[in-house]
């Protein structure tokens, strides 16, 4: 059964859009990253996932059960954590805390404790007295007490030094491995590349696509430089090549696809030198960025 | 119960210097009924100005030596007082987490926005009834040299009740608006904007014969503090269209809040 699964979701605000057609399915256990760039629709999709908003067509279902008739069900089993944290200000750490306990119905103050040990927070001061990463901690606290089965993540790091970072990717991976999904997002592609297993690339909002992050890397694209003189770009007409850039010792590219045309057009010409690399995540990223 | 709790606490500042300025008020509004009590030159001066003015600072037919009197003369502006707190905490209270920015935090905790609704109406209520005990208990403390009889209470009941009906329209109202706009500092001046006119309608009237009819769309007009004091009753009419206001008003707010995007 997917955790999520989103079926042709779609949402315009008034004529803009903000994601068309987006359909996810996100498996039990699974770190699903979600990466995109700033307005690309990861915000939008997130708080369709929590019924923030209500998507202009399409549905979502999360833990099989569709969010419009269970939306409140569904969400005590979910933690969230947005990328701008805003409480109550008056109120102290420990008594917002408290106070988003009493909502979920079990007792939470052991691991409210514990997550606040970690996280090297003070629960005796006021929000309003909190720095920016102080008040993440509080909201990565919050998002955690209850032990929930899915966590959302929208741009989870920033303010967080990375010390912190590491602690609470830890804490991730920790929830993770007992049972929790994790839906990551964010555009920092260290950080899905450290922590996910798959990964959705989202852009003006429509998944252009989604894959593990290994076959991502390893399967997919090559980075290749080839260094000679008087090198003719007719060459490199072949499929799959892409980002073709002369360069003054020769030529780059991607190439996606058999490696054999390409190795059968460069035993025809002469060159000095061949570079074949794995691209890293960022620059398959920043292909279909393209 | 737990958001019942958390918006009263949030509120009870607020709630504090409401109240203050209310009993500020009424005792001020005492010291200035000490010059006029029992006094019957005040009524023959009153009979010598011209109606037209009385009427458009409707104290027309008042017996403002005394008490009863003289609290009908000033009853529109508890109406305004009491009405504008209601307006503004009917609106504040439903987009007050839009304005705050904490939508994120209440909104994906998990309860419906219809229960969250329903909490915040419970709290709003028991704040409208708190601001009406307090101007009634500072009307009546700051009144209680002047002796008072069984027409007086009556009446007093009455007016107050009237008062707390025109308070939970204004609720509604203010309620109703926040949760079909989105923007929350657009909300709070439509609401006040709602109430203003409304008010100077009612002043309208008093002024114009003509355009009477208008009393059936200005909760200021609907109980007369006046018509409280010679029939001992509220208007059956009025009190229908209250509630038809107030249902509207409170399960427009449950529909359109639970059916509109949040402003995140």
């Amino acid at each position: 059964m997917g955790i999520i699964e989103t079926n042709n979701l779609t949402k315009y605000y008034g004529k803009s859009l903000g994601i068309k057609d987006l359909c996810l399915e996100v498996e039990e256990g699974e770190i699903f990253g979600f990466i995109g760039p700033n307005g690309a629709g990861k915000s939008t999709t997130i708080r369709l996932l929590l019924s923030l908003i209500y998507p202009t067509s399409g549905q979502v279902k999360l833990f099989g059960k569709d969010i419009k008739k269970y939306g409140p069900e569904v969400r005590k089993d979910i933690g969230y954590l947005p990328s701008e944290i805003f409480y109550y200000d008056k109120m102290k750490v420990i008594d917002l805390l408290k106070y988003s306990e009493s909502f979920y119905r079990k007792d939470c103050t052991k691991r409210m404790k514990e997550l606040a040990d970690i996280m090297e927070l003070d629960l005796g001061r006021r929000i309003e007295d909190l720095s920016y990463g102080n008040k993440k901690k509080v909201g990565i606290v919050q998002g955690l007490l209850h032990e929930p089965e899915l966590i959302i993540l929208d741009e989870p790091t920033g303010g967080l030094d990375p010390l912190m970072q590491q602690k609470f990717f830890n804490l991730i991976r920790e929830e993770n491995e007992k049972g929790a999904t994790i839906f990551f997002s964010s555009h920092i592609l260290g950080e899905i590349q450290a922590l996910c297993n798959r990964v959705a690339i989202i852009r003006d909002g429509s998944i252009i696509e989604t894959a593990d992050i290994k076959t991502l890397k390893e399967n997919n694209y090559k980075k290749i430089c080839i260094i000679g003189d008087n090198l003719k770009t007719e060459i490199f007409d072949i499929d799959g090549v892409t980002k073709l850039t002369k360069e003054d010792y020769g030529f780059r590219f991607f190439y996606k696809g058999d490696i054999n045309p390409i190795i059968k057009a460069i035993s025809d010409i002469k060159i000095r030198d061949i570079n074949i690399e794995e691209p890293t995540l960022e620059e398959i990223f920043m292909h279909y960025y393209e | 119960m737990n958001i019942v709790k958390r918006e009263l606490k949030s509120n009870l500042r607020s709630m504090i210097l409401w109240s203050v300025a209310i009993i500020l008020l009424m005792s001020i509004q005492m010291i200035k009924f000490e010059s006029f009590a029992g006094n019957s030159n005040i009524n023959e001066f009153m009979e010598s100005l011209s109606q037209g003015v009385l009427s458009a600072i409707g104290m027309s037919n008042l017996n403002i030596a005394t008490l009863e009197g003289f609290i009908s003369t000033i009853s529109p502006y508890l109406y305004l007082i009491l009405g504008i707190h209601a307006v503004l905490l009917g609106s504040s209270i439903i987009s007050k987490e839009e304005r705050d920015r904490t939508v994120e935090y209440l909104f994906t905790l998990p309860i419906s926005r219809r229960k969250v609704v329903w909490n915040k109406l419970i709290s709003a209520i028991i704040n409208l009834i708190l601001l009406n005990f307090v101007t009634l208990a500072a009307t009546l403390i700051s009144s209680i040299r002047y002796e008072k009889n069984e027409c007086f209470y009556k009446f007093i009941v009455l007016l107050f009740l009237a008062i707390f009906i025109v308070q939970l329209i204004f609720l509604s109202i203010g309620m109703l608006v926040a949760s079909i706009n989105k923007k929350y500092k657009k909300s709070g001046n439509i609401s006040v904007s709602i109430l203003m006119i409304t008010f100077v309608i009612s002043s309208l009237i008093n002024m114009v014969d003509s355009v009477d009819i208008l009393k059936y769309i200005t909760p200021f007009k609907f109980f007369d503090a006046n018509y409280i004091l010679n029939e001992g009753k509220l208007e059956l009419v009025f009190i229908v269209i209250s509630l038809l206001i107030i249902g509207f008003g409170i399960s427009g707010t449950f529909i359109f809040f639970s059916k509109r995007d949040l402003n995140v």
